[in-house]
């Protein structure tokens, strides 16, 4: 007759260790509550089979079944693209809020806009007053800081340019790293989970480096039914594939052929390749648009920096925010070079012939080619001795911006007159009335195709900076509040909360004393029967 | 049902609490600097914001060259008024001299008087202006009237002073006082002196006894190439004391062309250069003042607005703060 009493024992005991269990794992919850990355666990329970004892068929307790990691793949996938997409801007974000502030509207700031007219302030004064040497001075100390403005400008974006190269080559490593412990983490839940159960820590972990990689690139993710997850780029490329990763790089001299990326300082900018050919160095597939073309940092990063088409020829042909904002400057600055040159020239003399300069410095001479703007170096001419676009092209350089220098040093040789072959004189102011004139002329920029005035073409790449950095900080607004959202679905199934897991531990608490009091009961019941006897 | 969690409530707590710091931070910015673009992404009217400095910084240089012009022509016009004293005066002692009472001795040094005048004008035509010579067209280096030497008359050598034929002596010079509007800066001094320092020479030498021989203008307008010829013949006494007293009345109406005919009409026109720049000058004010209010509209913070926005911003941010603080409390630990 006591063999119901054993059953009771038995399914007490059940109760107890599934009771134990689950609070064991109330406790994990609760001491992971703030693990980045921890996705809450719960303990399943099933009943235990009941079999025939003589015609009754009563339940035998409890059985501790697995632990289910509360997950949700689309959950998760919607914050992993929506990192991606925050990221890409973001970085943008960073970049353009330094180029913005190289185009500063603050009154006094030293910019483009300021110099030029201020260049052409002393212009104007030195025409009232042509011979005097101060005022001559002055023009060349204007023009000298308009150059610099000039060369400052440019150069800062060009350094930008570079430091986003540089970061590529810093997050790809990352990337590397992150792809070969996905990996092995794959390679650790596979053997894991063939052998029954979850591998949650393991799925934590993995969960953790998929959202990193998010914030580098975008790609696509696969499960397979052994719990190993595939990473590939949007074109097939795989990154991951079961337990081997795939290290991509960046190369410089890439084996395929393909015009450099739009470099504005001149120093070589990286591709991002994959080696197939294992070190030999001639095998490269080109991934840089099918990265730029996607989400995370990186392909930020190579949206400022800019890529290349294979039919560009030039650094300005390429796209990117730098490279448009920099072209912007080279035409002002190649506006400079040829209308103010060959303006400061002088008409030609005897017209039609040979260009013979008729503009006549302080000292009757005539100025140089190239004479009130030059760069380091100086322009070699085409031989007609008038400055134009071809001089330009003829001297194989990628800008003329980060050389630009004002030519004149002497202020006698700054041309003011005009030889119209009644003779020279001091006083004459034609040449500087013909250069005045050009802060009113409108001209074509020989890079981008503008058209304005000086003023108009600096007050477009200003409008130009402030309308991209408007647009990104809006988007980078939402893509954050796209995020948040994201995490806060997530969240909201996959943190621990603590509420809840209090009230489990209330509730499993209960049920462990329940399970304690049946023991009890049922050695009370013994105890009566051994007593009969 | 759903489910809140801990970490959702921090996240959300600290999203709300820095987007209203950063709201707090940006109004105590423009408060501070009453701008509220400082850089192009601040707002969407960047390009025109700099347009609108350009149209400033151009004003500047305006009004300094109008500042300059105005000086210069002032002075130039001082010059004018000492000139016509000059003559005025010149034609006292002319008067004086055309009576047949005096002596040939007393007009003799009644010429001495005269031809200081002479040298005064001539003084005055060659004056500068911060070291240039004003009247000498481009030649801004030399004096513009200089004692030259020719042959007379009677085929021997004598002085006189005339404009000096020099490259770009008859430069006009233009000023460019706003966008649209130029001004003259400059007259060339022959077309203002010449005639002048002529009649005076010429009544100076009539006086000190040699003849002059007053020609004609061909076509209304002086002609320079035949000038006096102070150092001509000396008149016979007595029999050409008559001819001296009309040739002394000659010089005198000379002296009155000059002052109508050269003087007083380029007076007339720097006073009206004079009022060209005041209104270039009204017009440029004009044009500063409202292009300064729409760009103070474009660009500057409106300090009521930022100082009630930042009121309103920290405001946000201590019940953000104390939301927080009160929400992150509540722990179901102090219940159980």
């Amino acid at each position: 007759m006591a063999r119901y009493i054993d059953r009771i024992l038995s399914v007490s005991k059940s109760g107890l260790s599934a009771q134990q269990a689950i609070i064991a794992n109330t406790s994990n919850n609760i001491a992971n509550v703030n693990t980045p990355g921890y996705v809450r666990r719960r303990v399943e329970l099933a009943t235990r089979p009941t079999h025939d004892s003589g015609g009754v068929l009563l339940g035998n307790g409890v059985d501790v079944g697995s632990i289910t990691r509360i997950a949700n793949d689309f959950l998760d996938k919607a914050v992993n693209s929506a990192v991606s997409e925050f990221e890409a801007i973001k970085v943008q974000d960073d970049f353009l809020k330094r180029i913005e502030s190289l185009f500063s509207l603050e009154s006094n700031a030293l910019t483009i806009g300021t110099s030029m007219n201020e260049f052409f302030h002393a212009i104007n004064d030195l025409s009232a007053n042509p011979a005097s040497i101060e005022l001559r001075a002055n023009v060349i100390a204007r023009g000298e800081e308009l150059a610099e403005s000039i060369r400052n400008t440019f150069s800062g974006i060009a350094a930008l340019q570079k430091e986003a190269d540089q970061q590529i080559v810093t997050e790809l490593n990352t990337v590397n790293a992150i792809t070969r412990d996905i990996a092995n983490l794959n390679l650790a839940i596979a053997e894991k989970e063939t052998l029954g159960g979850v591998a949650a820590d393991e799925r934590d972990q993995r969960y953790q480096l998929l959202r990193k990689l998010s914030e580098k690139l975008e790609y696509q993710m696969l499960e397979t039914p052994d719990g190993m997850v595939n990473i590939t780029l949007s074109n097939g490329f795989s990154l991951v594939n079961g337990t081997r990763s795939t290290s991509i790089q960046t190369e410089k001299l890439p084996s395929f052929a393909a015009p450099p990326p739009p470099s504005l300082s001149g120093d070589t900018l990286n591709y991002i390749v994959y080696d197939f050919s294992g070190g030999a160095g001639t095998g490269h597939i080109n991934l840089t648009d099918i990265i730029a073309s996607g989400g995370g940092s990186i392909s930020g990063l190579l949206q400022i920096r800019g890529t290349n088409d294979p039919a560009n020829t030039s650094a300005f042909q390429g796209t990117g925010t730098l490279v448009e904002v920099a072209g912007r400057v080279e035409d002002f600055t190649r506006s400079l070079l040829i209308t103010m040159n060959t303006l400061n020239l002088g008409p030609d003399v005897p017209a039609g012939g040979p260009f013979n300069a008729s503009a006549r410095d302080l000292n009757n001479a005539a100025p140089p080619v190239f004479g009130l703007f030059d760069i380091t170096g100086g322009i070699a001419d085409g031989g007609n001795g008038l400055p134009d676009t071809a001089d330009l092209i003829a001297n194989g350089r990628d800008n003329f911006s980060s050389v630009l220098q004002f030519a004149v040093t002497d202020p006698r040789a700054i041309a003011a007159a005009q030889d119209d072959g009644t003779g020279f004189f001091q006083g004459d102011n034609r040449n500087l009335v013909a250069l005045r004139a050009q802060q009113e002329t409108a001209l074509t920029g020989s890079v981008t195709g503008n058209t304005g005035t000086f003023q108009e073409l600096y007050d477009q790449t200003v409008g130009e900076v402030g309308n991209k950095r408007n647009s990104t900080r809006v988007r980078a607004d939402v893509a954050e509040n796209n995020l948040l959202s994201a995490e806060e679905s997530r969240d909201s199934l996959s943190s621990v909360s603590l509420e809840e897991e209090f009230s489990d531990l209330v509730k499993f608490q209960k049920a462990f004393e329940a399970a304690a009091r049946l023991i009890k009961v049922a050695d009370e019941m013994l105890q009566q029967v051994v007593n009969l006897i | 049902m759903v489910r809140i969690t801990e970490n959702q409530i921090a996240k959300s707590l600290f999203a709300q609490v820095q987007k209203n710091r950063q709201e707090v931070a940006k109004n105590q910015l423009q408060v501070a600097t009453g701008v509220k673009v400082l850089d192009p992404g601040d707002s969407n009217f960047s390009g025109t914001i700099s347009q609108l400095g350009g149209v400033l910084e151009r004003n500047d240089g305006y009004e300094r060259r109008i500042n300059a012009l105005e000086g210069s022509l002032q002075y130039q016009e001082d010059i004018l008024s000492s000139v016509t004293e000059q003559l005025v005066r010149a034609k006292e002692v002319a008067a004086q001299g055309a009576n047949e009472v005096l002596s040939i001795n007393e007009r003799f040094s009644l010429g001495e008087e005269i031809l200081q005048i002479r040298d005064q004008l001539v003084a005055l035509a060659n004056s500068t202006y911060q070291n240039q010579y004003i009247f000498g067209g481009a030649a801004t280096s030399t004096p513009p009237f200089t004692d030259q030497t020719y042959t007379n008359g009677t085929g021997s050598t004598a002085q006189r002073f005339e404009y000096t034929t020099v490259a770009g002596g008859q430069f006009i010079q233009n000023v460019k006082v706003s966008d649209t509007l130029t001004v003259q800066a400059n007259t060339p001094g022959d077309q203002i002196f010449q005639r002048a320092i002529a009649a005076v020479e010429r009544l100076g030498r009539a006086l000190q006894g040699f003849q002059t021989d007053p020609v004609a203008e061909t076509g209304g307008l002086p002609d320079y190439t035949i000038l006096p010829d102070g150092n001509g013949v000396a008149y016979t006494f007595p029999a050409d004391f008559g001819l001296q007293t009309s040739d002394i009345h000659n010089a005198m109406d000379l002296l009155d062309q000059a002052r109508e005919r050269d003087i007083l009409p380029e007076r007339v026109d720097i006073g009206s250069r004079l009022r060209r720049l005041e209104t270039a000058e009204e017009l440029r004010e004009l044009t500063d003042y409202s292009t300064r209010e729409v760009l103070s509209t474009l660009r500057d913070a409106d300090p009521v607005a930022a100082a009630s926005n930042l009121q309103l911003s920290s405001t946000a941010l201590e019940a953000s703060l104390t939301v927080s603080a009160q929400v992150l409390r509540l722990s179901i630990l102090d219940f159980i």
